[in-house]
């Protein structure tokens, strides 16, 4: 049997709001196998984006253990993180998040420079954009861009580094209805081209029902976990 | 594309992208190294001018003199003959009182003729003409060399002529200007060099004292000098308090300078990067470690510390010279301004180390971001752990910093003390402004809800708002206190005019019979006043400090105040026998046997000796000095006899006591009528005062200001701080129905607030210093409120300004674009 790319045991989040510990998590557990789509889904306030941010290395469980693709990354030190955020990871956000005074091209390569690629850092990008239709666009700062290219360019920055999962945080939810179908259509595309793993928390249906799994959070519990039919 | 070279691009469309801060970021460094360079400059160019070599000091190897005596041709003659003498010249005392212009009568007093021959004796130490060389410039008879600063004040240029009031009595010469030196050897602003042909046409014959000679072997030629009568006298060293002094107070007082502006970097950059967090937060999604975000943020600070830094050195060097050329018209020395690489390049890397050196704290606290936040708003959580890793790094940076200022200023341990001592002051007047300020926010403000909310918010962070209130505090102190000593001393100057009644014009060189004075006078006073240089000796023979004897008849009795007794009543009838004398008062309170009436002085000139009996005692009344006042008063009968007798020098000047309105115009007229003669006037005098007092004040008010321009920049950083931390809560404002005027009043309120207490606490410390001064001087001092109301209101309106200027577009913002960006 394979081991997963994404292994969540018994994970608890508790942040603080003033002195009042508020308990986001109870014990969630699963797990996500490579080249799986998986969709988080819940009502707001049910714990989808903490779980998120946890699985991405972004932040740490209050309790259990959560390991990506092969390593344990509840209890790692900031660095450690950091290294595994940057090979094993890529994060797509809803409001897309690129440094405004970088271009397309930059905006991409800027993972890179910090990793083991660095000397293909121009190579990559521009084929990774070139992947993603933006060939066109090298050189154009986000600010030059529409909603659906920004988020193209956000996607080609969190594939550039072939990480082994793409975490996405309601990666739809700023774009149209026709820009969404879009970039979904080029999450399917890549997954297909690529093997990736898709792991996106969302709150729209359409975007749900492209997975292959759909687990429902409520309350910080996993309600269910349904695996769609093809 | 190497990571250098990504960092580097990111690093340089960051700063270009960064607008307004980014200009104040680079405004604190160009502050701190405006401020490093232009005070090094000028310090390294006071202590050229006072810290002369010795030699130079001297005007050659050894100086030789005969005790009281003039040089004979065969004391000359032996030294030209001393086989180790490779240069030798004479020098003579040239008198002079004042130069003055031929074509507007602009007066200077207080400068030294040197009468020299570069043509067979070389000046030592450097002559600087600004076109020309001194042999040339000299070689026309009436010739004359003045310094530029001479030059700046007579407003003259070569080609011009001048008057130049010297011998006693003699007609003032008149010169011609045959070039201006930016350097003469003894570095005194206020000298005139002449040729020794032109120096016997002004005095007649040049009595020669003194000899100055150059050798190899100075140990030998003084002791062959010494065994054939003459005094020698060699170069001596000076002692370290004008370094100490020059050489240290003013690069210290820049490296203030340069940490109020690393403090300004520190300050921006939190509000740079406070506003970059989600930049932060994305950046560390991607992989990026601590050191990667050190490595491109300390390339941006460092980009921002060299623009800086270059600004900083152009301005610096462009302030060195408006400072030089302000110290040129209040100081004596001749400055001059040497822009010495070392000082550029230090300066740049100042910039550099210092914005690195504060942005780190701000890089710090931004790299603590977690990319968690991307999700969810999370504060930065302060621990205390983290408290006192902040507290560390900044020990460690004032250190390091500390040793760049020791490197700069060229000792470790003083650079160390004077960053110790900046930020001992910082944080312990810090500590007295906030807790001021937190009882001022504390007041109630019924029927004022927008001042209350201004309150409030003070009240949450008030410790930020310190270095503001030092700021605005120094600012307002430093100009309060220089502008009331100046004000008063002004005063002090217009009072003496004002004052001084008696005698409003004086001339030089015009007979003391001239009918044309008396005619022009219309009816006024005029009359001649002696005077002449004397030895006094008092009852029991000791010297008295008195300048000379005066002879002055009773139509010159309203240049003193009379009276029997040192503290008497004042007004008592002039002297009417000339075998007696009157005293300053000073002399009938001393400690030691005071001068009693009755008691015998002595006046000594040469071997001529007579005694007077005190008669009385007299004061000198404000007003400007025209004619002697120092010396030992007898009738003008008992001074010509006593000058027949001694042959002694006798000054005369013409003394008219017209009415104030008119002096102007009879000078003029009197000008006119006998172009010969110099004629001052009492207006021109105190002009003169009143133009020296200015340029301190134009000085001071430069250097102070430096201060407030510092708490205008931590005020907008405030405010932009203020801006990006309380968006929401001014979104959410202006979502319940404030306008944006109203949200905005709330911020320049909260400023206002602020140059109130910093501005006030400023003030009532200068008026403080002021009494004290008042008591410990026994003096009277004008404590101008409306110079304190004005200075309140320059620090309110600098902080509601700068507030007004960072907040107004901001605060326009929907509300709901705020919160939905939230």
């Amino acid at each position: 049997m394979s081991v997963p790319v994404i292994d969540v045991r018994d994970v608890t989040r508790t942040l603080s709001l003033g002195d009042t510990p508020v308990p986001i998590l109870h014990g969630v557990t699963f797990s996500v196998e490579r080249g799986e789509w998986v969709a988080i889904t819940g009502p707001s306030g049910s714990g989808k984006s903490t779980l998120l941010g946890i699985v991405a290395g972004l932040d740490a469980p209050t309790s259990g253990s959560v390991s990506l693709d092969g390593v344990d990354v509840s209890a790692r030190s900031e660095g450690d993180l950091a290294k595994i955020r940057n090979e094993k990871v890529g994060v797509v956000f809803q409001s897309f998040n690129l440094i405004p005074t970088l271009t397309a091209q930059e905006n991409v390569e800027a993972p890179l420079y910090v990793g083991k690629h660095r000397r293909e850092a121009a190579t990559r990008s521009r084929a990774m954009l070139e992947r993603v239709g933006l060939s066109d666009r090298l050189d154009h700062r986000p600010h030059q861009l529409s909603g659906g290219q920004q988020q193209r360019v956000a996607i080609a920055r969190a594939l550039v580094t072939e990480p082994a999962v793409v975490v996405a945080d309601e990666p739809t939810g700023n774009l149209d209805a026709a820009t969404s179908a879009a970039v979904l259509e080029l999450f399917a595309d890549l997954r297909r081209d690529l093997g990736l793993t898709l792991f996106v928390v969302t709150h729209d249906p359409d975007v749900a029902s492209r997975a292959d799994r759909v687990i429902d959070l409520v309350d910080g519990r996993i309600a269910t976990d349904i695996r769609v039919a093809a | 594309m190497s990571t250098l070279a990504f960092y580097f691009r990111y690093a340089v469309r960051s700063i270009l992208r960064s607008g307004q801060r980014g200009v104040l970021a680079v405004a604190c460094v160009a502050f701190g190294v405006f401020s490093l360079v232009s005070l090094q400059l000028l310090a390294e160019s006071v202590e050229r001018a006072v810290l002369v070599d010795p030699v130079i000091e001297l005007g050659g190897d050894l100086r030789l003199t005969r005790e009281g005596a003039p040089l004979s041709p065969a004391d000359l003659g032996a030294l030209a003959d001393d086989p180790d003498v490779s240069a030798m010249e004479t020098r003579g005392d040239v008198p002079a009182r004042f130069v003055q212009t031929v074509d507007d009568a602009r007066i200077v007093f207080f400068y030294r003729v040197m009468a020299v021959d570069p043509g067979a004796f070389p000046l030592v130490g450097e002559v600087r003409l600004q076109d020309g060389a001194l042999a040339e410039a000299l070689d026309e008879p009436g010739s004359v060399v003045l310094t530029r600063d001479l030059a700046m004040r007579l407003d003259v240029r070569v080609g011009d002529q001048i008057r130049l009031a010297g011998s006693p009595g003699a007609t003032p010469a008149r010169l011609t200007i045959g070039g201006v030196a930016d350097m003469v050897p003894d570095a005194q602003g206020g000298t005139l060099l002449i040729s020794h042909e032109t120096a016997a046409t002004i005095t007649g014959e040049i009595l020669l004292t003194t000899a100055l000679v150059r050798t190899e072997a100075p140990d030998e030629v003084a002791a062959r000098a010494e065994a054939a009568g003459w005094t020698v006298q060699r170069p001596e060293t000076e002692t370290d308090i004008v370094e100490d002094l020059f050489g240290l107070a003013l690069p210290a007082a820049g490296l203030l300078g340069l940490l109020i502006g690393g403090i300004g970097v520190a300050n921006t950059l939190q509000v740079v990067l406070r506003r970059r967090r989600p930049e932060v937060a994305v950046l560390k999604t991607l992989g990026y470690r601590q050191r990667d975000l050190f490595a491109l943020f300390g390339l941006e600070t460092a980009l921002l510390g060299l623009i800086g830094g270059v600004l900083g050195v152009v301005l610096g060097v462009a302030g060195a010279e408006g400072l030089r050329q302000i110290m040129s018209r209040s100081l004596p020395m001749l400055l001059d301004l040497q822009v010495a690489p070392s000082v550029l390049i230090g300066g740049l890397a100042a910039g550099v180390v210092t914005a690195v050196l504060f942005g780190l704290l701000a890089i710090t606290r931004a790299s603590a971001v977690r990319p968690g936040s991307l999700l969810r708003q999370t504060p930065i959580k302060t621990t205390g752990r983290t408290r006192l890793a902040t507290l560390g790094l900044s020990v460690l940076l004032f250190a390091l910093f500390g040793a760049l200022g020791g490197l700069l200023i060229g000792s470790a341990l003083h650079g160390l003390a004077v960053i110790a001592a900046g930020v001992a002051g910082l944080v312990v007047f810090g500590a007295i402004m906030v807790a001021v300020l937190l009882i001022v926010v504390r007041l109630p403000t019924p029927g004022l809800p927008l001042v209350g909310m201004a309150a409030a918010n003070l009240r949450r962070h008030p410790a930020r708002a310190s270095a503001s209130l030092v700021a605005l505090f120094v600012g307002t102190f430093a100009i309060g206190v220089s502008s009331l000593i100046i004000l008063n001393a002004r005063q002090e100057v217009v009072s003496r005019t004002v004052e001084a009644g008696g005698v409003t014009l004086a001339a030089y060189g015009i007979p003391a019979d001239d009918p044309e004075v008396v005619r022009l006078a219309e009816g006024a006073p005029v009359w001649t006043d002696r005077s002449a240089e004397a030895e006094v000796l008092g009852p029991d023979g000791e010297v008295l400090w008195l300048s000379g004897v005066i002879g002055r008849g009773a139509d010159g009795a309203s240049t003193v105040e009379v009276a029997d007794e040192p503290r008497g009543e004042r007004g008592r009838a002039w002297l009417s026998d000339p075998n007696r004398a009157l005293v300053p008062w000073s002399l009938g309170v001393r400690e030691e046997r005071p001068v009693q009436v009755g008691d015998s002085v002595t006046v000594r000139v040469g071997e001529t000796e007579r005694a007077f009996a005190v008669d009385g005692y007299y004061d000198r009344p404000d007003g400007i000095p025209l004619v002697s006042t120092m010396g030992l008063l007898i009738l003008p009968e008992a001074f010509d006899s006593l000058a027949t007798e001694s042959g002694a020098e006798v000054t005369q000047t013409v003394a008219v006591e017209a009415p104030q309105e008119r002096a102007e115009a009879l000078a003029s007229a009197l000008g006119e009528a006998r172009p010969d003669g110099a004629v001052v006037t009492a207006e021109q005098v105190a002009d003169m005062f009143t133009g020296v007092v200015r340029s301190l004040f134009i000085l001071v008010l430069a250097l102070t200001s430096l201060a407030l321009l510092a708490g205008t920049v931590l005020i907008a950083n405030g405010v932009g701080l203020a801006l990006v931390e309380r968006r929401r809560e001014l979104g959410v404002l202006k979502a319940v129905g404030y306008t944006a005027g109203q949200v905005l009043r709330v911020l320049v309120l909260e400023n206002a607030l602020l140059g109130i207490v910093g501005g006030g606490l400023g003030v009532a410390a200068a008026v403080a210093t002021m009494a004290v001064i008042e008591i410990t001087a026994e003096t009277d001092l004008a404590l101008y409120p409306g110079v304190s109301v004005l200075l309140v209101g320059v620090s309110v309106a600098l902080a509601a300004g700068s507030a007004l200027l960072v907040a107004a577009r901001p605060v326009r913002q929907r509300p709901l674009e705020v919160l939905r960006s939230d």
